[in-house]
């Protein structure tokens, strides 16, 4: 079982192994299936129809098991690597998150955002999946305006007791889900991809391997939640149209419930 | 209720006065929702002010940007646009930020492209 770490906690070796396993996996042509399989289900997820990875309900199982499988491609190259977090209330611009031995820099702005140095550029990091004509890594670090959220946005967001509301999607409002996906609220998840901007603004963000890290941090606080008010808050329970009751299998997995995801401590723990 | 859309039972401006014109530049008013057309007398502008904002064909910052029918275009090339269940939209370019209008939507999707162009099919 693996313990998922504060990324600025880790040590150099630590570091060091975790880029070495994302770039093995994008080597293989792994790490482009899983950027992939995110575009798919994100131009599949609509408020109108059926929502499985985003604006609903199962946006955090389904993106925690997202998360399992990329971390045990990573365990497969290299198995003392565990996914870190990158809790972004506290490591903003200045963060080591972004040196060039670990995640890589901000853009060049004078490059319409290219990341210029660090392990993820060049011949090592070719975008090949993607929904712009960039065949590289950008990043454009608060050009859109909209600051990292805060800690005190976060304890507002963990305030909420109830998982999710009707309609259950972009629109629910006094939902935990959705102000912590951002749709309405606080909004922490979609504002940290906006920030970043470049490439995770898109529906192709896993091409920026700080995806993970950001996720990783939103699954963590949805932990966080879940230990606060009760591990078995999921919402809703059946006969949801378009959406995953607790019981019921998500695509593309087609095993899995959210229940299924809703303890997390064989796997993986927060340390 | 979604925010942009009209107030109900609400101060409703006239069309053509000052007022009319603040409410437009606040709200960016959008027209699909039944309720936005409740009143009856909000319906003539509404759908027209709507329709400004949702067709339209014009270079922003030197790119071309198209939209018509829930279709975006820069440059000839089409952006996949999503509806959300307020009328608002988002785009596979910002697909974490949602926008009041079409034209709003492909305006920002220009800022974050720079000099690339959109990709519909991911390859």
């Amino acid at each position: 079982m693996g313990v998922r770490k504060n990324q600025q906690n880790l040590t150099a070796e630590e570091k060091a192994r975790l880029v070495e396993a994302i770039l093995s996996l994008k080597g293989a042509g792994t790490y482009d299936i899983f950027v992939r399989q995110h575009i798919e289900r994100f131009n599949g997820d609509s408020d109108s129809g059926t929502r499985i990875g985003h604006r609903s309900p199962s946006f955090l199982p389904w993106h925690r098991k997202y998360l399992i499988e990329f971390e045990r491609a990573l365990q497969a190259v290299d198995a003392s690597v565990s996914l870190p977090y990158w809790d972004w209330t506290t490591a903003g611009t200045r963060s080591t998150l972004w040196a060039t031995d670990f995640m890589g820099p901000d853009g060049s702005r004078t490059q319409n955002g290219r990341v210029t140095s660090g392990p993820f550029t060049g011949t090592d990091w070719p975008l090949t999946v993607r929904s712009d004509s960039a065949g590289f890594l950008r990043r454009s670090f608060g050009s859109s305006g909209v600051p990292l959220p805060t800690a005190r946005d976060v304890q507002t967001v963990l305030a909420i007791r109830t998982y999710d509301t009707a309609p259950w999607n972009s629109t629910s409002s006094g939902s935990f889900r959705n102000n912590l996906e951002g749709f309405r609220g606080v909004n922490l998840h979609n504002r940290v991809h906006v920030w970043v901007n470049g490439t995770m603004a898109g529906a192709g963000s896993p091409n920026d391997p700080v995806f993970w890290l950001h996720h990783c941090h939103v699954d963590k606080l949805w932990s966080d939640w879940q230990a606060a008010h009760g591990s078995a808050n999921y919402l809703p329970v059946s006969g949801t149209a378009d959406v995953v009751d607790i019981d019921e299998a998500m695509q593309p997995w087609g095993d899995v419930t959210p229940r299924d995801m809703v303890d997390h401590s064989a796997i993986y723990t927060y340390g | 209720m979604g925010k942009g859309f009209l107030p109900i039972g609400g101060f409703v401006p006239v069309p053509g006065t000052a007022s009319f014109w603040h409410m437009l530049n606040r709200r960016r008013l959008l027209m699909t929702s039944a309720v936005a057309v409740a009143g009856g007398v909000t319906l003539g502008w509404n759908v027209l002010v709507a329709n400004a904002d949702q067709e339209f064909d014009e270079i922003y910052d030197g790119r071309r940007i198209r939209g018509k029918a829930d279709l975006l275009f820069v440059d000839g090339d089409l952006v996949h646009v999503m509806r959300n269940g307020d009328g608002s939209y988002t785009t596979s370019i910002n697909h974490y930020e949602s926008f009041s209008s079409l034209r709003d939507a492909a305006k920002r999707a220009v800022d974050t492209l720079g000099d690339l162009r959109p990709v519909t099919h991911a390859h």
